[in-house]
């Protein structure tokens, strides 16, 4: 029989050889690693969270996305007078679990959990693994890519002034389910003639193939599920940002029904676009209360340009 | 602890005065917290929205006219003779411009509340919906209680408009 503490020494040797032959990774773990006593600790990021300081955001930086919850659509009025469709978006306890690292000594995964989940309902091999981070059971986990300098520790609370108003973010979620549907609703095939001794072929999706080479194609559009699966929405601004509700207003409408989990990130394709509006202090790697300037309760975000309701003079 | 409370109010009011980001605006009045409704055990994130957004929108008691339950006298009915003026644009001292009209259909949805104003300008019908907590428009008064009007909305008036848009006041303003 191995004793714990042998099987303990023998992991920390094994990942001491590791570490010597691969390239060290940027988001450093050695100070528990070496006080790591039982292999699950060795898990941890080193910092605190009281060791979380700001920093500088430079345009290769990626901070870490959220889990939102949707919480419906409501509409608001900008600076010119003209609304605008927004969804709120609230984020519930939003917390960092765990870091993962990859093969990439430069890139690592946060991995983000939003909401409660109670105890009964958490599976063991997840209990133990949020036991093993010192976090409370969430509802929903998910990873987010992040560069060194916006790693945070694990327990950080992202809160709703991680984000700007003003800036771009992407949605995920997965799109209403709408069950089995035709070719027309799911693909946009044109259907069959209304009239002209059409008969029983007017939403049918007609040939599916050449009689060479006698078979379908993989991948023919046919009818089938449609709906329920994951949908990115890009670039849609944050008009609002309540830090007493915890919620952004996001612009437009966001995939999936309310109460749905929502992943919200920093804003990737920006061509002709900038993430945050000019002259904005971003939040980086986050917002941490104490440290951060102190916001009042909700901003809302200028759109500038023209006066849509004047006419122009030229 | 009181202390301790005003203090850091007192501090804290010349820092959000200072933040003034050229991106950003502040609503005003800021609430320092949700209008939740003291049964709510944990507040309804929709329903205080709406009820901020009311509150910030209702600015000279606006809100009043569309509660469903009040007394008809005191709230816009369909069937309503009413004056609404407009600000053309945001800007400061910016035109204004009024249209006079019956009230046909009121759709209340929080702050999304509208109303249509039908009248006769130059005998060719015209319909008009405003958005009740819209920051352009600037005022809203009955002008005259519609009386015989037995349905919430009187899309009727549009083929069989019988003596609805005879009414002086309606011919005076409505251009």
């Amino acid at each position: 029989m191995f004793t714990r503490a042998f099987l303990a020494s023998r992991l920390t040797a094994k990942s001491a050889v590791v570490q010597n032959a691969a390239p060290r990774s940027l988001f450093s773990t050695s100070a528990v690693t070496q006080k790591a006593k039982l292999p699950h600790e060795k898990l941890r990021y080193a910092p605190e969270v009281s060791e979380l300081k700001l920093g500088d955001y430079t345009a290769q930086s990626q901070r870490t996305g959220v889990i939102a919850r949707k919480k419906g659509m409501t509409g608001m009025w900008d600076e010119w007078g003209v609304r605008v469709p927004v969804t709120v978006l609230q984020l519930e306890k939003v917390q960092v679990v765990s870091i993962i690292k990859t093969s990439n000594p430069s890139c690592a995964r946060l991995q983000i959990g939003c909401g409660v989940r109670k105890e009964k309902n958490t599976s063991k091999p997840l209990k133990g693994h949020y036991d093993a981070h010192g976090v409370e059971p969430k509802a929903k986990v998910f990873e987010f890519p992040v560069t060194p300098d916006a790693a945070l520790p694990v327990g950080t609370e992202i809160t709703a002034a991680h984000f700007v108003p003003g800036q771009l973010v992407d949605v995920t979620a997965p799109s209403l389910g709408k069950g089995f549907q035709g070719v027309m609703k799911r693909w946009g095939f044109s259907g069959g003639r209304a009239s002209h001794g059409n008969s029983l072929a007017h939403r049918t999706p007609g040939s599916t193939g050449n009689i060479n080479p006698g078979r379908v194609y993989p991948g023919k559009k046919m009818p089938g599920r449609m709906g329920g699966k994951n949908v990115t929405v890009i670039r849609l601004p944050v008009m609002k940002v309540d830090t007493a509700l915890n919620c952004i207003w996001v612009k437009g409408p966001v995939p999936g029904h309310d109460e749905q989990f929502i992943k919200v990130r920093d804003s990737t394709k920006l061509i002709k676009h900038r993430l945050f509006p000019e002259g904005a202090a971003v939040p980086f790697p986050t917002y941490i209360p104490g440290q951060s300037p102190a916001l009042p309760r909700e901003t809302i975000a200028k759109v500038g340009g023209q006066d849509p309701l004047v006419p122009s003079s030229d | 602890m009181l202390c301790r409370q005003l203090l850091t109010r007192a501090l804290a009011q010349p820092l959000f005065r200072s933040y003034t980001q050229a991106h950003i605006i502040v609503p005003q009045p800021q609430f320092d917290k949700p209008l939740a409704l003291p049964i709510e055990k944990r507040p309804n994130v929709m329903k205080v929205v709406e009820r901020e957004a009311i509150s910030r929108a209702n600015v000279d008691g606006r809100s009043d006219l569309f509660i469903r339950r009040a007394a008809p006298k005191d709230r816009l009915c369909a069937g309503d003779v009413v004056t609404v003026e407009t600000r053309n644009s945001m800007a400061e001292g910016a035109a204004t411009s009024s249209f006079t009209g019956v009230c046909i259909a009121i759709y209340r949805r929080g702050i999304d509340t509208s109303f249509i104003l039908r009248n006769l300008v130059q005998r060719v019908g015209v319909e008009i919906r405003f958005l009740a907590y819209s920051p352009l428009v600037k005022r809203i008064e009955i002008v005259h209680k519609g009386v015989g009007y037995r349905r919430a909305k009187l899309f009727y008036l549009r083929e069989n408009p019988g003596k609805a848009f005879q009414l002086k006041l309606l011919k005076k303003t409505g251009k």
